[in-house]
Parts: C-alpha cells; sequence; structure tokens
C-alpha cells in the first residue's frame, strides 16, 4: 500500500493569502470532491431562490458539471483503501443528493434502519439498502474517517430486527411454496396411482385399447415409467411383490426429494441466521421472537410428513390389484388446508 | 455479540455456487413448458435463493463491519442485488452509457475490491 504525499497549494480568494497542506492524493481528491458539492449546493440554493434567472441556472449547471468531473477523476484511480473514502461520499451524493441537508440525511438514515425512522424503511428498496450499508461501511472503517467523525454503530433496532424477521418469513414463505408444489406433484401422483389401479385392476389392457387417445397415452405412460422404475434403482419390494405378477411399483416424481431438501434447507438458514446472531437475546420485543419461531415450527410441521413420505427406508407405495380399495381410501392426504398457498 | 460481515463468507460463497447452478439449470429448462413440474422446482428453487441471499445480506448489515474484509462482502453483496450473479467485480462494458447512479456504484464497489487487493485480502 502506497501513501504518496503532494503538496498542495490552494489560493484563498477572499483574501489572498495561500495555505500549504501536506496531503494524500485521497485526502486531495476528498477535498476536492466536497467542494466541488459544497459549490454545488450554493448554486442549487442560488438558483431556486430566483427561478428565471439564466446566469445563476447556468452557475447551476456548472457546478453540477464540475462535480461530476471530479468524480470521472475519482474513479480513474485508487491508491490506497482509504481513497476508497472518495467514492463512496460521491455514490451518497448520487443516491442520496445534498446529504448534509436535514431531509437527505434523514433519508440515509432511514434507508439504514435507523430506529428513529424505522418507519421510512419500507421505502428503501432492498439493493438501495444493500448500497447504504455499503457506503456507511467504507466511510465508517476507511482509515481517512477520525474517531471523532465515526458515528456511533447504532444499537440493533426494532427496524434491523423487523427486518430479519420480515426476510426470515421470506424464506418460511419460500419453503411454503415449495411445500405447495410439493403437495400438487404428490396429488397428481396419487391421481395417476389411482387410474394405474384402475386401468390395471378393472380392464384388461386389450379392454383398455378401445379407449380415446389421450386415456390410452396416459396409461402408456404410467405403465412404461412404472417398469423403467421396476427395472431400474428401485430397491427389493415386499415379497408380495414377486408374488404378484400385477405389482409394479408407482414411482414417486423425481423432483421431490430435491424439493423437500430444498424446503428443509431453507428453513435450517433461517433458523442458523437468527441462533448465530442470538437474536433470541437480543430482540427488544419478545413477541418478534415468538412470532419468528412460530414460522418455523410451522414450516417444519408441514415438511415432516412429506420428508417422511419420500424417506426410502420408508415403505414404497405399491400397487395392486388388492391394494386398490385402500390406496383410494388414502388420496385425501392432501387437504385443502395443506395446499394453500 | 453479532457476527462480522466477513464471518459469513463461507455461507456467502456456498450461496454463490448455489446461484450458479441455479442459473446453469434455468438455462438448460428454457424449452420446457411453464408447466413442467422441472420448471416449477426451478422457479420454487431460485425464489428460495433470494430470499436465503436477502437474509444473509440481513445478517451481514446487522453486523459490526470493522475492516476491509468486512467491507468487501458487503460491496459483494451490493453488487449482487444490483447487477446479478457472476459479474463480481468486472463491470459492464456499457458502464458509462448508465445513469449517474449506477455508474457510482460500481465504481465504489470495484473500488473496494481493488483496495481489498492491494491490501492483502484474499
Amino acid at each position: 500500500m502506497t501513501h504518496t504525499h503532494e503538496t498542495v497549494i490552494r489560493a484563498k480568494s477572499l483574501n489572498g493569502s495561500a495555505t500549504t497542506i501536506d496531503r494524500t492524493p485521497g485526502e486531495t481528491a476528498l477535498a476536492d470532491w466536497r467542494e466541488a458539492v459544497a459549490n454545488e449546493i450554493a448554486a442549487s440554493e442560488a438558483s431556486d431562490a430566483a427561478p428565471g434567472d439564466a446566469d445563476l441556472q447556468l452557475a447551476y449547471r456548472t457546478a453540477v458539471e464540475q462535480c461530476r468531473q471530479v468524480a470521472r477523476l475519482a474513479w480513474t484511480r485508487l491508491l490506497c483503501p482509504a481513497d476508497a473514502r472518495v467514492r463512496a461520499e460521491i455514490v451518497r451524493h448520487a443516491l442520496w443528493p445534498a446529504y448534509d441537508a436535514d431531509d437527505a440525511e434523514r433519508r440515509f438514515e432511514a434507508v439504514l434502519g435507523g430506529k428513529e425512522f424505522a418507519a421510512s424503511l419500507a421505502l428503501a428498496e432492498f439493493d438501495e439498502r444493500a448500497v447504504a450499508e455499503l457506503v456507511k461501511a467504507v466511510l465508517w472503517t476507511g482509515s481517512a474517517a477520525s474517531a471523532g467523525e465515526r458515528p456511533r454503530m447504532p444499537e440493533l433496532s426494532d427496524a434491523n430486527l423487523d427486518d430479519i424477521y420480515a426476510f426470515a418469513g421470506d424464506v418460511e414463505t419460500g419453503a411454503r411454496g415449495l411445500l405447495y408444489t410439493l403437495n400438487s406433484m404428490f396429488h397428481e401422483y396419487r391421481l395417476a396411482a389411482h387410474y394405474w389401479d384402475h386401468a390395471h385392476g378393472l380392464l384388461s389392457p386389450e379392454q383398455l385399447d378401445g379407449a380415446d387417445a389421450e386415456t390410452a397415452s396416459r396409461r402408456e405412460q404410467a405403465r412404461a415409467q412404472a417398469r423403467r422404475q421396476a427395472a431400474g434403482s428401485a430397491p427389493p419390494e415386499p415379497a408380495q411383490a414377486a408374488r404378484d405378477d400385477d405389482a409394479i411399483p408407482v414411482p414417486m416424481p423425481e423432483e421431490a426429494p430435491i424439493m423437500v431438501d430444498d424446503a428443509k434447507a431453507a428453513i435450517d438458514a433461517a433458523r442458523v441466521l437468527w441462533t448465530s446472531n442470538n437474536l433470541d437475546d437480543r430482540s427488544p420485543d419478545r413477541r418478534v421472537t415468538e412470532a419468528f419461531w412460530s414460522c418455523i415450527d410451522t414450516a417444519e410441521r408441514e415438511l415432516q410428513p412429506l420428508a417422511k413420505e419420500r424417506d426410502p427406508r420408508a415403505p414404497r407405495p405399491h400397487r395392486t390389484r388388492d391394494s386398490r380399495a385402500s390406496s383410494s381410501g388414502s388420496r385425501s392426504r392432501c387437504s385443502p388446508t395443506r395446499c394453500r398457498r | 455479540m453479532a457476527k462480522r460481515p466477513s464471518d459469513l463468507r463461507a455461507e456467502w460463497e456456498a450461496l454463490q455456487q448455489e446461484a450458479a447452478a441455479l442459473a446453469a439449470e434455468s438455462r438448460a429448462l428454457r424449452d420446457l413448458p411453464p408447466d413442467d413440474p422441472k420448471v416449477a422446482t426451478q422457479e420454487a428453487g431460485a425464489a428460495m435463493m433470494a430470499a436465503k441471499k436477502e437474509l444473509l445480506a440481513t445478517a451481514a448489515w446487522v453486523g459490526d463491519a470493522r475492516d476491509l474484509a468486512d467491507v468487501l462482502l458487503l460491496a459483494e453483496i451490493a453488487w449482487d442485488l444490483n447487477w446479478g450473479v457472476g459479474t463480481f467485480p468486472q463491470l459492464p462494458a456499457d458502464i458509462d452509457d448508465r445513469s449517474p447512479d449506477e455508474i457510482a456504484v460500481a465504481y465504489l464497489v470495484r473500488g473496494v475490491f481493488t483496495a481489498s487487493i492491494d491490501g492483502g485480502i484474499s
């Protein structure tokens, strides 16, 4: 890391004196930027105070262009980590203009989720929040920031907690989406199994040949899929299968295991992030904590029967003539409440 | 005590790999009809990925950023949320034609990356 010092001489236009300051290039760029911003703000205020004044409007446009030139210069060089501070200030000015004015400062703080402005947090887009957090981190950790400049790190605020809770809720909602899709798939699977039972148990293949094309196609697909499963990696089935030539296992949807795993991983991620931040202890509002765990518990409770259903150690569903009656009785497991989204 | 952002580095990189795999899967499935179960699975997985990233980002923001390693992770998160997966820290070819906001953010993130390399962060 190189810190090249240069001597900067700045003329004071009011009294004609000059000052000599030792600065790093980064410090020089920062000073230039702040001066350009101050000029822009002054020109903006002057122009606002005298609407229609062409000279003031021109002065404002010139000041804006000067800001852009200083910014472009800052983007062409980066000599040390502290110089990133200039870029952070440029971003802060670009996204939250005139940040030293009360409203803009409040807006920046609101985006960061400061407790006082928590109500405004919902206005911040997630990508905007990400940039604000980055700007804050650069400004606070840069070596150019003296201890006196560094704002107090906020305690975990209600807004922070609400944010974490909201996105944990998103994970839970995502898990629900997966569960919904899983349920739909299992529902289809059970319908197919049901159809297969009836087709195979009540009608011979010859009788089905006269059925409409769609029915015949579905039947053929179900049989072909069942044959593939039976001939492939399906584990040995109960002894009944060997005794009954009609016993062909109906395969689970192949996506089911992936989705069950995804849902479990999402729930685990939410739990790990919550506990790793000790949010049970840090939450100022017990109700938020209880609501979070309630969401997690609900998602897990709904996932459990599906995970059990696809467990390879569990008995694989098996369709035979003899099991027809019992299989049709199990279809009601996909209840409307479990299929909600 | 809250984690520092850089403590989440391993989780973040795992998520990035998972996201890249999802993106590849999405490309492979683009010719399938929308009601195909594989497409539904992929879309559910993508929504879940977005939620997981946002949850990790929120955890990083709660943490106390103390050094460039922390700042670098925050920069990657900002980049990911603004520019998408797999592009960090490559600036788009048409960067100078973008809006001033976009240009400023892109150069800030790129600057943090450059500083972290110079500062010895691997």
